[in-house]
C-alpha cells in the first residue's frame, strides 16, 4: 500500500522497548497489524497519533502478515470518550478485533464506525447506533438472518406473532431452552433498520448472532461497562449530569444499551 | 553434552530487555573471562531477588518486605495518594517532583482488549484503601493512552464513590506520552498543573 489510507486504531500492544504494535482498521486495507518502530521514542512523537478513536491516514510498507508504519498523520477527527462511552467504544474495537477478517476491506462498517464514534463523544443515546454497528457487522460478516421471514419455511413474520429465535435462525414459536422468544415487532423494526422498537429484543436478537462467531469467547469490554455502571450507580445524584444519563430504553441499568 | 551451558547462559541472557544473542554473548564471555565473582555476586542476588520480591500489601510496589519503606515512612504525608502505573514511574516522580505522599502501583492499566480487568491492578486493594484510609486527595498520575484514559475514569469513579478528591496529571504529558520517557522538567510542570476531576 503506497496511498493514505483513512484508518483507525484499534488496539496498540508495546512491542520491546521503543516499537508499538498495532491493530488497525483501515478502510482499504482492512483490519491487519502493523509495526511502528520507534513510536514511543523520538522526535516524531508517533504513539500520541496511534490511539484508538482518532482519525489516522496510514501508509504501510510490506506485504506479509505483519505490515510496517511508514507514515501516518492526523485526518482531524479525534474523540474524547469518557467513562461509559469509552467501554463502549473499546466494545466496538474488540468485535472488529474478533469478527473481522484480516486484510478484507469493509467499507459499510468502517463508514459507521466513524460515526457511532464521533456519536459516543458527543453524548447522543448511544443504544440505537450500538445496534446499527452490530447488525452492520454481521451483514457484512454474511450472518445476518432475513428478520422479515422464518428461517426455515420463508413464511413472513407478523407484527404481532412470538418467534422462536437462536443461532439457526427464526422460527415459528418459541420452544428449547436456548431459544430466545423475540416479538415479531422487533424484528420487522430490525429489517427497516429502526432500533427504537423494542430495543431490549433487538440488543439480545444481535447478541446471540455475534455469540455464534464469537463461541464461547466472552467480550471483555461489556464486562467493563458493566463494572462501570456498577459504580456510577453507585455514586448516585453526583452522576445524575444530563450527559451521563440514558433514559433511551426502559430497562434495569445493566440490560441498557449493550 | 559438551557446551551446553555457555549456549544455556547466553540464551537466558536475552530475556533482559535490549539484549539481542549477540550482546547476551559479550555478557556471558566478560563474565568467564574476566569476572567470575561478579557473576556468582550477580548469580546469588538474581536468584534471592527472584524468590524474595514480592509486592507491598499497600502499594503493590516490588520489596522483599510485607509492606515497603516508603509506606511505612512517617514522613510522607499519609492524606494524599497517587496513583502510578509502574514502579519505573514512580521513581521518575521521586527523582523529579517533590512530591511527599504515598503511592499505589497498577502495574498495568485498565485494557479490556489485553483480559486486564480491575482486579488484574489491583483496584480491589485500592477500593479498601479508599474506604479505610482519611484520603483528602487521590493523584491520578496514568498515561495519556486510551487504556491510561480508561484507568483514571474508572478510579476517579471509586474515588467519587468514596467522596475523595481527585486530580489527575494535566499540562505536560503529551498525548500518548508514555511518562517514562519523559524529562524530568515536563514531570514536574504535570505535578504542579494537576487539575480536579469533581
Ligand atoms: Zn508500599
Amino acid at each position: 500500500m503506497t496511498d493514505l489510507d483513512p484508518s483507525w486504531v484499534l488496539h496498540t500492544r508495546n512491542y520491546r522497548e521503543t516499537s508499538l504494535l498495532v491493530d488497525v482498521f483501515g478502510l482499504h486495507g482492512g483490519r491487519y497489524r502493523l509495526i511502528a518502530k520507534g513510536a514511543r521514542r523520538g522526535k516524531r512523537n508517533q504513539r500520541a497519533l496511534l490511539q484508538p478513536f482518532r482519525g489516522l491516514l496510514m501508509t504501510t510498507r510490506g506485504r506479509g502478515e505483519l505490515r510496517t508504519l511508514a507514515a501516518v498523520e492526523d485526518s482531524g477527527a479525534s474523540h474524547e470518550l469518557q467513562q461509559e462511552r469509552l467501554a463502549c467504544g473499546l466494545y466496538l474495537n474488540e468485535l472488529l478485533l474478533a469478527l473481522l477478517p484480516r486484510f478484507e476491506p469493509a467499507p459499510d462498517v468502517f463508514a459507521l464506525y466513524g460515526h457511532v464514534v464521533a456519536g459516543l463523544a458527543a453524548q447522543t443515546p448511544p443504544a440505537p447506533s450500538l445496534r446499527a454497528f452490530e447488525l452492520t457487522l454481521l451483514e457484512t460478516l454474511g450472518l445476518a438472518p432475513d428478520f422479515t421471514v422464518v428461517t426455515r419455511t420463508g413464511e413472513a413474520i407478523h407484527e404481532d406473532g412470538c418467534y422462536a429465535f437462536d443461532a439457526g435462525g427464526i422460527g415459528v414459536a418459541p420452544q428449547g431452552v436456548n431459544c430466545l422468544s423475540v416479538p415479531g415487532s422487533a424484528l420487522l423494526a430490525l429489517a427497516e433498520r429502526d432500533f427504537d422498537t423494542e430495543p431490549r429484543a433487538q440488543r439480545q436478537v444481535l447478541a446471540a448472532l455475534l455469540q455464534g462467531p464469537l463461541g464461547s469467547r466472552e467480550l471483555r469490554s461489556r464486562q467493563l461497562l458493566a463494572q462501570f455502571r456498577e459504580l456510577a450507580s453507585r455514586t448516585g445524584p453526583r452522576m445524575a449530569a444530563p450527559e451521563q444519563t440514558y433514559n433511551h430504553e426502559p430497562d434495569t441499568s445493566e440490560e441498557r444499551d449493550q | 553434552m559438551a557446551d551446553t551451558l555457555i549456549t544455556e547462559l547466553t540464551e537466558h541472557l536475552c530475556c533482559l530487555p535490549g539484549v539481542g544473542p549477540k550482546s547476551a554473548q559479550r555478557m556471558a564471555l566478560h563474565l568467564l573471562e574476566r569476572d567470575r565473582g561478579g557473576g556468582e555476586r550477580l548469580a546469588a542476588t538474581l536468584a534471592s531477588a527472584m524468590r524474595d520480591i514480592g509486592n507491598c500489601s499497600r502499594c503493590r510496589t516490588f520489596t522483599e518486605a510485607d509492606v515497603c519503606a516508603r509506606c511505612l515512612d512517617p514522613e510522607r504525608d499519609a492524606r494524599v495518594l497517587c496513583v502510578a502505573e509502574t514502579p519505573a514511574d514512580v521513581m521518575a516522580f521521586e527523582r523529579s517532583t517533590d512530591f511527599g505522599g504515598h503511592y499505589f502501583v497498577l502495574l498495568g492499566n485498565l485494557s479490556p482488549l489485553d483480559g486486564i480487568g480491575p482486579k488484574q491492578i489491583g483496584l480491589d486493594l485500592l477500593q479498601q484503601r479508599l474506604q479505610n484510609e482519611a484520603l483528602d486527595e487521590l493523584i491520578l498520575a496514568t498515561s495519556a493512552t486510551v487504556e491510561g484514559d480508561t484507568t483514571a475514569q474508572y478510579i476517579a469513579e471509586m474515588a467519587r464513590v468514596a467522596g475523595v478528591r481527585i486530580s489527575r496529571l494535566a499540562q505536560g504529558v503529551p498525548l500518548g506520552g508514555e511518562l517514562e520517557y519523559l524529562d524530568g522538567g515536563t514531570l514536574q510542570h504535570a505535578f504542579q498543573s494537576r487539575q480536579s476531576l469533581g
